[in-house]
């Protein structure tokens, strides 16, 4: 199980290797892959034409969607009775990995280290505090992931639900419309919020 | 009719690679030399007066011009409208000149250019979304346009429409729609007659495709992406503003000029550089997107934090 876990966890960065190497993949990579293509919905052939509007919202579905399988542990458990309860660190932490680098490429990349503009960008843009404010929760609960630490924060981790709050809007608002694949994400977002908060 | 137009700040790092513009030379032969031999292929070339030089401005690639396109009326996903947009019928096709003109006209794409002969024109294009591109477009200036059809001393605003066929465009016929339909954009009339202001019929010396708004498309380069309406159906002089889509939808977040502005965020993101198609990192943003020389005098009156 571990081991399909990471395998499933690194997926987003393999396809994210894969698009940037396509100037150089060998002949037989590029038919298996145009094979590929016709089946899935997936470019696989093509550099990303805009490489870091790309990555970024790899990495930041990536995130977006571990952070859900997190929250899907506790309702396995109590209503189908699969208890994954002992992988669910490893999901949050992959989960925080995917938006360390969505929150590195902001600061290192779209702002190039500017820490006052990144400043900046955080007051003036509720969109972007959204965001950093989601991303300040994860960072807190990876630093006290450990076993002990956990013991510890545990209460604090009770935060996750304001930080899924704040990426559902975040989610919402890096579009420039609404439309149904955005209403039906922020949806099981938020459905699964509610299979946390009614069972309490 | 020829312009000279100044364009500033060019790094040397924006300088075309000589191989790649010479590459551009060929393929324009093989276009042509495609033409001959098949007769009148579906996109076939256009026959323009040439750009002299690419005036140091690298020119983005056909195949990321042509597969990244934001036309709504097709899908809100950017690599959609090159798949969808194959089966669209632009010929024949109509486009109405009139409101506050002298004189109405009716016309179909050939006839307009029998009138007007096209010419190239490599410009910056800058995206409200942070991304940007040069597009090597071929087309008329509006203003010649205009003037065919004679301003009068009601002509103030140009109102331009697309289209409007559920048919072919799937998004206008959904009831979940994504922004309301005719897409209409509009511009002040010292914009429209602006030597700039071009009516493009095709890009890299090839009609247009679909995608890209055929069989003609508004290119304001000075502005952001979305006021170069695409497939237009009408062209209206107006005494009143006209009303424009995503003005309409948010306009706290784009406004009626929408010209590009550096110092002007986007209430969600920075406007200050932007990302070139195929580059990992930003580049700064220009003012009027380089094109400040030709188009600020149009504006000196105005307080372009209030009207952006």
């Amino acid at each position: 199980m571990r081991v399909l876990i990471w395998i499933g966890a690194l997926l987003p960065l393999a396809y994210a290797a894969l698009r940037f190497s396509v100037a150089f993949h060998p002949h037989w990579l590029h038919d298996v892959l145009v094979f590929l293509e016709g089946y899935i919905h997936l470019i696989l052939t093509r550099t990303p034409t805009d490489p870091l509007k790309f990555l970024s919202d790899l990495v930041g579905n990536s995130a977006l969607w571990m952070l859900a399988l997190t929250l899907l542990v506790t309702p396995l458990r109590s209503y189908i009775g699969v208890n994954l309860l002992k992988y669910r660190r490893l999901l949050g932490l992959f989960a925080f990995f995917y938006a360390l680098i969505h929150a590195l490429l902001f600061v290192g990349v779209d702002q190039q280290f500017d820490l006052f503009g990144v400043q900046h960008e955080v007051i003036t843009k509720p969109f972007i505090a959204f965001g950093m404010g989601a991303f300040v929760i994860l960072l807190l609960m990876a630093l006290t992931s450990s076993k002990k630490l956990y013991a510890k924060f545990r209460s604090w981790h009770k935060l996750v639900y304001i930080a899924v709050v704040l990426i559902a809007i975040h989610y919402l608002m890096s579009h420039k419309t609404v439309t149904l694949t955005h209403v039906a994400v922020v949806g099981t977002l938020i459905s699964l919020l509610a299979l946390r908060l009614v069972k309490r | 009719m020829l312009i000279r137009k100044n364009y500033n700040k060019i790094g040397s790092s924006e300088i075309t690679d000589e191989s790649i513009y010479y590459q551009r030379r060929d393929l324009m032969k093989l276009a042509a030399s495609a033409v001959a031999l098949a007769g009148t292929p579906l996109f076939a070339a256009l026959s323009y007066e040439r750009e002299r030089s690419n005036r140091g401005l690298e020119l983005t690639s056909y195949d990321q011009i042509t597969t990244y396109n934001n036309f709504y009326e097709f899908s809100t996903d950017k690599a959609d409208p090159a798949k969808l947009a194959k089966h669209f019928k632009f010929k024949p096709w109509t486009l109405n000149i009139g409101g506050e003109v002298q004189k109405k006209m009716t016309l179909d794409i050939d006839g307009l250019l029998k009138l007007i002969p096209s010419q190239e024109r490599i410009y910056r294009f800058r995206c409200v979304e942070g991304w940007s591109m040069v597009v090597p477009w071929v087309g008329i200036p509006l203003a010649s346009v205009l003037k065919h059809a004679g301003l009068t001393s009601k002509s103030k605003f140009v109102e331009f429409k697309t289209l409007f066929d559920p048919k072919q465009f799937p998004e206008q016929g959904e009831s979940f729609g994504n922004i309301s339909f005719p897409y209409r954009e509009g511009l002040r009339i010292d914009e429209a007659m602006n030597p700039l202001t071009l009516l493009a019929v095709g890009l890299y010396g090839k009609e247009l495709l679909p995608q890209n708004g055929a069989p003609i498309r508004l290119v304001v380069p000075w502005k952001y992406g979305f006021k170069s309406i695409k497939s237009i159906v009408s062209i209206n002089l107006r005494e009143r503003q006209p009303h424009s889509t995503w003005n309409d939808m948010a306009p706290h977040e784009y406004g009626f000029f929408a010209n590009v502005n550096p110092m002007v965020d986007h209430p969600r993101w920075s406007q200050a550089r932007e990302r070139p198609l195929g580059k990992f990192f930003k580049q700064e943003t220009l003012m009027f997107n380089g094109y400040e020389k030709e188009v600020a005098h149009m504006y000196k009156n105005i307080d372009l934090r209030k009207f952006f």
